[in-house]
């Protein structure tokens, strides 16, 4: 097991440092110039420079990739070029919104998908069509389109949840339910389908498979054979799409928080895109970058727990 | 001249004409009428931008401010805007820019990923592993944070944007179509072209191309909903199109700011989006099928049958009485294939008993039902099929009477089953002590060390060695012997009084066969239990079965015991079978072949069903039903020729 | 010209594969030689692991070769690269086992045929459609079978298919690898006739690799016995299959149930009578010890010197070679042990 988690360590160490280097260098290409930003248009040439030695922008690109390098061993992602606060204060204070989001969502769909692709497997016919239904929609319709429509209903016209904005659950465990309700719909709406789907078609396999009938032959119990046997087997396929789908839902979230105003993470990179405020995008990327991996070691682990072949390589 | 040489079997054709069905793909997808439905509202839709300025009722500028907010009326038929610009009039305008957008991410998609796709999966090693790394980094990053930096690098540049996600989806289409690729580049048929001298290159172009094609065509319906997506949540976004612009996403932008006065005016663009996206998702899948049906059109070359009337039961046996001292009586079990379009009967009227402690083979070539029959008895039977009539008897009891609850209640302890592969019949997830224990504890009902103490009882009743180790063994831990060793203990733990041995030893090694059937004997002896056994190989059969019945396109064909079969077979069909079997012939002489090919279910001929192939076949055979008639000695044959053929001495 | 030269010839051939994620190599073939003359039929046969299927990948440039040489018509062609090996396809062609996949779903039948063809830019237009209908009929299937495609032919005609494509060429050697074991009884001597008279009307050679020692009995001439990758006995096939001269090939003969109750049962009655007689409880397969013989594990005859050390090839009083180190012992009674 402990094989297992330092390998995936090792092996992500370069995609951080790959991910991290690309948004930096792309970023440091855009037009746009922080000091501008800053300075506003009316600003005299000292100043100008003053502004840029302070940023740090006179020293050569790799240099300060590197200086932010290790910076980010002393967990520091530098202080933002917009309003010269810490990167890791901001960040941390709206890492909370994306996580509820993403866990959130990501709760909701498996629970449901996987429940609608079981059933769907085992009486197929009708639930099979809803399943189909369900995740064809569920792609078909664009995420901030949805969120609009859910909106005009569930808000405007029903005035059941909040239209936009975010409640801290330390405030109204309550309201902060309420507040992800809507955005936690949109993000899943694709997922479930996707999951659904998979799980249909993983359950189907794993019930075509010969050991099945062996087990049925021999006298096991129908409860045992569909819990033990087939949602075990079944359950590797789908965790790994798990696992992919969760990389999507990350791009969801800058969608879905910017069309919820939703204090978070995605939403944050798109103000700082527009700001060319690089420290913060570097930093939303690098966050990312890291749920990411934590979510694949998760993965893995989930798979070498279900399948013991891997375990043993 | 005898019928010992190439005699093939029909070859038949798909039309009338012998022209090759060419545009076989294009063909069956005309025949849905959903692929027709989705390719025509994607037509309209694309020829409509094309002519906005010809068939547009307005300008997209044009304002209307007393109609500003106006729902759909006859003026504007989609309403109109909160300047009275008609939404009907710019989403016309509007479609060239998103199709544009769509095929720029399609196109750099296809550009990308296939020669990527096809280089990795063919040429594999470190050009494949190095793409495999890029790929994993790539897909790890959301997309859209790599978009948002290249459009603050190209602002308001929707081409430069749509290439770039082109190019961030491309890891993950070119990955499948890697997968596509792999399996192809181990396939005998690439092999073989490289032993007759084809270069790689034409290899490449010929036989990897061809079938990757497919799957690029198929997800790249997938990848134009993507793309159509992604570009109008630019516009929405403000990113590549300005307020002003007749832009889908705009539009939906625009209504927004007035979603609590004027939710309509949400409804045109999105509708529209999640019908394009709709329609491309269903014409792709419309396209999956269709491709997927070109190899079985090609093979339903062959017509199949609808079921036709009924055959008459043969008057052979009382079809309804079991044999008084038969354990199991199989009487006129008829199964039946069904998909959406046809049935097909598989099995047809067939008749057997076991006898307490008796080793009954049921011996035939594929197809002949054999299998399907054995299933049919442990209600095992897959998915597409059913059982259309007949009854079992198990000691006089009809178990197809029973309902599944009662049935379930027989498993294990009165029918057992052992399968043919003998690796893919354990679960692969559980340890060996974890799914036979389970067995033991649903049919002893013990727990604990007195559970531990029956499995190794059933390990070492089936002669594995350190029956302590396999208990604690994954499945991939063992050969194919020790895994069909334990598959027998599984079938025993239960204690059955009837086992269903499924072509046990064909999967394994011959070495490993004797030791295998060794142990049935072992265990027969021990236990009492009856074996039903279906095999193909006439070997097995005369190694272990003391009865035998030779099955045919889906008939018993004759039954026999196994030394008066082997001695004299009384039927052309076993006689036949028998005296092709090359462990009998002479070397470097030719065998004597029975031509042509097994009928396959559906295309059974009428009349006796072996006739076509049958030196001996009349035309008396072909017009009427053949039943299976009692030949003295206790053996059934299904022949009309039968006397004749015996006095002759033929048979 | 004192003697035929052989048309094929394998020396010492050793094939190694790497354990995945391990340092360790297996020996897929250690140490095989054997030839076949022109116009005779060589029989491969052992059971999965044996290495029958590597020496045809070896010899088919499928695999590398680790050591040893393998020549055609004389000419050196061990680990020759793909661009050297091409005119190879006049001389060396294969048919494989599964017709399914031997078969490239999207081309019709004449297309394939056609292909090895139009890679040695051989014909073209009327010319090539008239030597693809050709090769049809020696197969035994019409003509119009170019125009389909394999999904519209039963295993047999497939593998028919594959048999013509092998033969477009006109090589001298076949390699039929397993090539008759997917297919059912009545089908397979179907397609045994077809080689054997293809045999006949061209003067062709036959690799024939097969686990099926009644198979390998009826259509070769010699036979070569391989265990976990070392020749265990060669010689003419009638004498190696009646009198084995091996314990291995014993054991793998006798394996074998005979179609014939009678004999059957009767074979096994003697043979639990020697087993009874000799109290050696017989151990599941171990590996090879990589010194002594590989069949030691299993061998109910086994003495200490088998285990330590590798049984050199023997000549056996009918004309082949064994590798057991007990052979002089028996060599003249009929029933060892």
């Amino acid at each position: 097991m402990f094989k297992i988690i330092g390998y995936r360590l090792l092996v992500s160490l370069p995609l951080l440092f790959f991910v991290t280097a690309l948004t930096f260098f792309l970023v440091s290409f855009t037009p746009g110039d922080p000091a501008v930003v800053i300075l506003g248009q009316n600003h005299t040439p000292e100043e100008y420079q003053r502004v840029r030695e302070q940023l740090g922008l006179t020293q050569p690109l790799l240099v300060r990739y590197g200086d932010w390098l290790g910076d980010i061993v002393q967990g520091n992602l530098g202080t933002s070029i917009f309003n010269q606060e810490p990167v890791v204060a901001i960040l941390n204070s709206r890492v909370g919104v994306t996580l509820s989001l993403v866990l959130g969502t990501t709760l909701v769909s498996t629970l449901v998908g996987v429940g609608l692709g079981l059933a769907s497997a085992l009486r197929r016919g009708f639930l099979a069509t809803i399943v189909d239904t369900v995740s064809l929609l569920g792609f078909a319709l664009p995420n901030f389109w949805l969120a609009l429509v859910l909106v005009a209903i569930f808000s405007i016209g029903l005035h059941w949840l909040p239209a936009i904005g975010y409640v801290d659950p330390a405030t109204s465990p309550g309201d902060w339910l309420r507040s992800l309700v809507l955005p936690v719909l949109v993000l899943s709406a694709p997922i479930i389908g996707v999951l659904a789907q998979q799980t249909r078609n993983a359950v189907l396999e794993v019930l075509d498979r010969p050991f099945i009938q062996t087990l049925r032959a021999g006298g096991a119990s129908p409860a045992s054979i569909l819990f033990r046997h087939i949602l075990r087997n079944a359950a590797i396929p789908i965790v790994t799409v798990v696992g992919l789908t969760f990389v999507g839902l990350l791009s969801g979230t800058v969608i879905v928080e910017t069309v919820f105003a939703l204090p978070g993470l995605g939403g944050l990179a798109v103000q700082a895109t527009s700001r060319h405020d690089l420290p913060i995008i570097q930093g939303v990327v690098f966050y990312f970058t890291v749920i990411v991996i934590v979510v694949n070691l998760l993965v893995d682990l989930a798979y070498a727990w279900l399948n013991p072949r891997v375990r043993v390589a | 001249m005898s019928n010992d040489v190439i005699t093939p079997g029909p070859v038949v054709t798909t039309g009338p004409g012998t022209r090759p069905p060419r545009w076989l793909l294009l063909k069956t997808l005309v025949r849905k009428p959903l692929a027709l439905v989705t390719g025509g509202f994607l037509l309209v839709i694309i020829l409509a931008s094309l002519a906005a300025p010809l068939i547009a009722p307005y300008q997209p500028t044009a304002l209307d401010l007393p109609n500003a907010f106006s729902g759909p009326t006859a003026k504007h038929l989609l309403g109109a805007d909160e300047l009275g610009r008609d939404v009907l009039t710019r989403l016309l305008y509007g479609g060239l820019q998103i199709e544009i957008g769509v095929l720029e991410g399609i196109l750099t998609v296809l550009v990308v990923a296939i020669p990527l796709g096809i280089l990795s999966g063919y040429l594999g090693g470190i050009f494949d592993r190095v793409m495999s790394a890029i790929t994993d980094a790539i897909l790890a990053i959301p997309a859209i944070i790599l978009v948002l930096v290249i459009l603050s690098l190209f602002p308001n540049n929707s081409h430069v944007s749509m290439i770039g996600f082109g190019l961030l989806i491309s890891p993950g289409i070119a990955r499948i179509i890697r997968g596509v690729t792999l399996p192809l580049r181990e396939a005998d048929f690439v092999a073989a072209a490289r032993i007759s001298g084809v270069s790689e290159l034409q290899i490449m172009a010929r036989h990897i191309l061809t079938a990757v094609l497919r799957t690029a065509i198929i997800q790249a319906s997938f990848v134009a909903a993507s793309a159509l997506h992604f570009v109008v949540a630019l516009g929405y976004l403000g990113l590549t199109a300005s307020p002003g612009q007749p832009d889908w996403g705009q539009m939906v932008a625009v209504a927004a700011t007035q979603i609590t006065s004027h939710p309509w005016l949400l409804v045109p663009p999105g509708g529209l989006v999640a019908l394009t996206v709709l329609a491309l998702i269903l014409f792709g899948n419309a396209l999956r099928d269709s491709s997927a049906n070109v190899n079985q059109v090609a093979a339903m070359a062959e017509p199949v049958l609808p079921v036709g009337p009924p055959t008459p039961v043969a008057p052979v046996k009382d079809a309804q009485l079991p044999a008084p001292d038969a354990l199991l009586a199989v009487r006129d079990l008829s199964v039946v294939f069904s998909n959406r379009k046809n049935q097909t009967r598989i099995v047809d009227g067939v008749s057997f008993d076991v006898r307490p402690g008796e080793t009954v083979g049921l011996m035939g070539e594929s197809g002949a039902g054999k299998s399907i029959t054995a299933l049919a008895i442990l209600r095992l039977l897959p998915g597409a099929a059913r059982l259309t009539g007949g009854q079992v008897f198990f000691e006089g009891r009809d178990l197809v009477a029973l309902n599944d609850r009662e049935f379930d209640r027989l498993r294990g302890t009165t029918l057992g089953l052992v399968s043919q592969e003998p690796l893919s019949s354990l679960d692969p997830t559980f340890t060996v002590g974890s799914q036979l224990g389970e067995l033991v504890r649903r049919h002893d009902r013990v727990s604990g060390p007195k559970l531990k103490a029956r499995c190794l009882e059933l390990l070492n009743q089936v002669q594995l060695p350190d029956p302590a180790r396999v208990l604690k063994s994954y499945p991939h831990e063992l050969s194919g012997g020790m895994a069909q060793r334990v598959a027998l203990a599984m079938a025993l733990a239960g204690r059955p009084r009837l086992l269903v041995a499924d072509e046990p030893t064909t999967a394994l090694d011959v070495t490993v066969q004797k030791e295998i059937l060794a142990l049935f004997r072992k265990v027969q002896q021990e236990t009492g239990m009856a074996i039903l056994l279906v095999t193909h190989n006439f070997g097995v059969v005369a190694d272990i079965c003391d009865r035998v019945f030779v099955m045919y396109a889906g008939q018993v064909f004759e039954d026999a015991g196994v030394y008066e079969l082997f001695r004299r077979p009384l039927n052309p069909y076993s006689q036949g079978l028998l005296r092709a079997n090359p462990a009998k012939a002479q070397p470097g002489q030719p065998l004597q072949v029975i031509p042509g090919r097994v009928p396959s279910p559906g295309n059974w001929p009428p009349g006796c069903r072996f006739a076509p192939r049958c030196p001996y076949a009349q035309p008396e055979c072909t017009t009427r039903f053949i039943p299976l008639v009692e030949t003295g000695q206790g053996r059934l044959s299904r022949c009309i020729r039968l006397g004749e053929l015996v006095e002759k001495e033929l048979l | 010209m004192s003697q035929l030269q052989p048309l094929l010839e394998v020396r010492n051939l050793e094939v190694h594969y790497k354990r995945r994620r391990s340092r360790q190599t297996l020996k897929a073939t250690d140490g095989v030689s054997f030839e076949i003359l022109p116009g005779t039929t060589l029989g491969l046969v052992g059971e999965s692991g044996s290495g029958k299927s590597t020496i045809a990948k070896a010899i088919l440039g499928m695999t590398p070769v680790h050591s040893g040489v393998i020549k055609l018509s004389g000419k050196d062609i061990t680990n020759l690269d793909r661009r050297a090996r091409r005119p190879l396809s006049r001389n060396l062609q294969v048919v494989f086992q599964d017709p399914n996949s031997s078969l490239n779903p999207y081309l019709t039948v004449g297309r394939t045929l056609a292909e090895p063809l139009q890679a040695q830019g051989e014909e073209r237009g009327e010319k090539l459609r008239q030597r693809v209908a050709e090769a049809l009929e020696r197969v035994g299937l019409p003509h119009e079978a170019a125009n389909r495609y394999p999904a519209q032919f039963s295993g047999g005609q497939r593998q028919r298919i594959a048999i013509a494509r092998a033969l477009m060429l006109h090589p001298e050697l076949v390699i039929c690898d397993e090539a008759v074991s997917a297919l059912d009884l009545s089908v397979q001597a179907q397609i045994l006739n077809l080689l054997l008279e293809l045999q006949k009307g061209q003067g062709l050679s036959y690799l024939f690799i097969s686990h099926d020692i009644a198979v390998v009995r009826f259509i070769t001439e010699r036979v070569v016995v391989l265990y976990q990758g070392q020749v265990m006995e060669t010689g003419l096939t009638a004498a190696v299959t009646e009198n084995p001269a091996h314990p291995y090939t014993r054991e793998l003969v006798n394996s074998a149930p005979l179609p014939d109750p009678q004999a059957q049962r009767q074979r096994r009655a003697e043979e639990e009578k020697v087993r009874a007689a000799s109290p050696k409880a017989r151990a599941e397969v171990s590996g090879p010890t990589g010194q002594g013989c590989p069949f030691a594990g299993r061998c109910p005859y086994v003495r200490e010197v088998c285990r330590a050390t590798r049984p050199p090839l023997v000549k056996t009083e009918n004309g082949g070679l064994t590798a057991c180190h007990r052979y002089p012992e028996w060599k003249s009674s009929a029933n060892p042990g």
